[in-house]
């Protein structure tokens, strides 16, 4: 089992509410991680592709594209195609949910969020894909 | 020609035919009470609405349609009744207001559709803003808590004892608005009638069981004692799980609020037809001229001076509205210092399938 830890993981948060990226932010980098924020979902694509980080959680109502769209484009291009992605969103429908796991998504959580199983959550995709 | 009946003695006379709006009666009888006169008058005399043409003002699709047929009837009776007094020389008063009445009816119809219409859509807008006020409140609100939690954890360096305090004061006040709030969006979907049930044959045993398990810490740490009594062989009732939880917890934890000592009961029999479920405490009790008000939403009866207790007073309210959609009735019995029950009854069906409703259609709003 190869053991690995949180410190250095890259985490891409693209939330367009400031405040709630913000806390998202000051909670995982308490965990270890290093956080970098995008509030469109264009730019997260963007970002995404280029600086590869090694997970990503997604909002789902952006200003731009929805946070669906940028799932899906995230999976069709090479580099980013097999990131985790955790959606973390308002829409507590189940039909949101399996719309997102068609999508994409790795993981699908709802606002208001509960601190430690989002730490769980995101530890565990890490650990999968770590595996691999 | 006029058709004569014969009058009663003493100065009355009676006539079976008189159904238009128009008919003419020719009356003979004037002067001397016991003798008919030899001159002839005309009385005219218009019926304004007949008993069917009533109907109308109900308003309603039945009302119109028996008003239409009420309508008709009296139009044909005019056309070709022949009925024994009408005179040529009236106007065809039927016609005119059967005529009139086909009208209003067709407008007041297409009128109340477009009031259903514009109901429909208004309900719309209704829920829309409700989910759109709730996303706006709690995002704050999570924000707020988060903040809360991520200093209170000590991520952001140690705390001393007072500012681990005042962190824990600010977290409870949060967590308590965060519960008033999701109390009143539940009042709010339920008054709307835009609850949505999805019912399943559940045994209700258990979700008592379960509803008391969630109480044991609370309930231990104010030193009350919870018993749990079913009946043998209770049925499985139609409800939904999740709705009728809420009901047992809401009433639980009123229970677990108001009570100070002894024990708190909770009883399920069969009880014709219907399964019946008691939560008994043993409070203080209520009044008897607050009995009934209780049920009404944002309620909170009079306490004692010094001692408050937090809520919203919509707890009973929304249990109130779930037992009634699901076909069932709620009460309370209580005396002063005898301590509350109350009492909520399921009607017990036939196995069902699976069915989900918005509860709007199911009430027929």
């Amino acid at each position: 089992m190869v053991s690995h830890s949180n410190k250095g993981r890259r985490i891409l948060v693209v939330e367009d509410e400031p405040d709630v990226a913000g806390l998202l932010k000051a909670r995982l980098e308490s965990s270890g991680y290093v956080v970098e924020i995008e509030h469109e979902g264009r730019k997260a694509v963007e970002h995404a592709e280029v600086l590869r980080p090694d997970l990503v959680i997604l909002d789902l109502m952006l200003p731009d594209i929805d946070g669906y769209a940028v799932s899906e484009h995230l999976r069709r291009v090479y580099h980013s195609c097999m990131v985790p992605i955790l959606m973390l969103t308002a829409k507590s429908r189940a039909t949101d949910k399996l719309y997102g796991f068609g999508a994409g998504a790795d993981a699908y959580m709802t606002k208001p969020y509960d601190a430690a199983e989002l730490l769980g959550t995101v530890e565990k995709l890490l650990r999968d894909a770590g595996l691999d | 020609m006029p058709v004569w009946t014969e009058a009663q003695p003493r100065s009355s006379a009676r006539s079976r035919a008189l159904i238009g709006a128009g008919s003419v009666m020719l009356v003979a009888l004037i002067g001397a009470i016991d003798y008919w006169s030899g001159t002839e008058i005309a009385i005219t005399i218009f019926y304004l609405v007949p008993i069917a043409l009533g109907a109308w003002f109900v308003g309603s699709r039945t009302g119109y349609a028996l008003a239409l047929l009420g309508a008709s009837a009296w139009l044909l009776a005019d056309l070709y009744g022949g009925h024994p007094y009408s005179s040529p020389i009236v106007p065809p008063w039927n016609a005119i207001v059967s005529l009139a009445f086909f009208l209003l009816t067709a407008w007041a119809l297409a009128a109340r559709r477009r009031t259903e219409q514009r109901l429909v859509e208004l309900m719309d807008i209704k829920s829309e803003l409700t989910s759109m006020v709730s996303h706006e409140l709690r995002t704050p609100l999570s924000c707020i808590k988060e903040g809360i939690d991520i200093v209170a954890d000590g991520s952001c360096g140690e705390l001393n004892a007072q500012q681990q305090t005042h962190l824990r004061t600010a977290k409870r006040n949060v967590d308590r608005l965060a519960r008033l709030l999701d109390q009143v969006l539940t009042f709010q979907k339920l008054e709307a009638r835009r609850m949505y049930v999805e019912i399943e044959n559940a045994d209700i045993g258990r979700l008592a069981r379960q509803a008391l398990e969630e109480f044991e810490l609370p309930a231990r740490k104010k030193g009350l004692s919870l018993a749990l009594e079913l009946a043998p062989k209770l049925p499985q009732v139609a409800c939904d799980r999740d709705k009728i939880a809420q009901v047992l917890g809401n009433l639980l934890s009123n229970a677990v609020k108001f009570c100070d000592h002894g024990a708190i009961r909770v009883r399920v029999a069969r009880l014709d037809g219907h399964v019946r479920v008691e939560v008994a405490d043993q409070g203080p009790g209520i009044p008897a001229e607050d009995l009934e008000r209780v049920f009404h939403g944002f309620t909170q009866l009079a306490q004692e001076p010094g001692k408050h207790v937090e809520g919203t007073g919509l707890g009973l309210a929304i249990a109130q509205q779930i037992v009634e959609l699901h076909g069932g009735r709620i009460g309370v019995d209580s005396r002063p210092g005898a301590g509350a029950t109350f009492h909520f009854t399921l009607p017990v069906r036939e196995k069902v399938a699976t069915e989900r409703f918005v509860a709007a259609l199911a009430r027929g709003a």
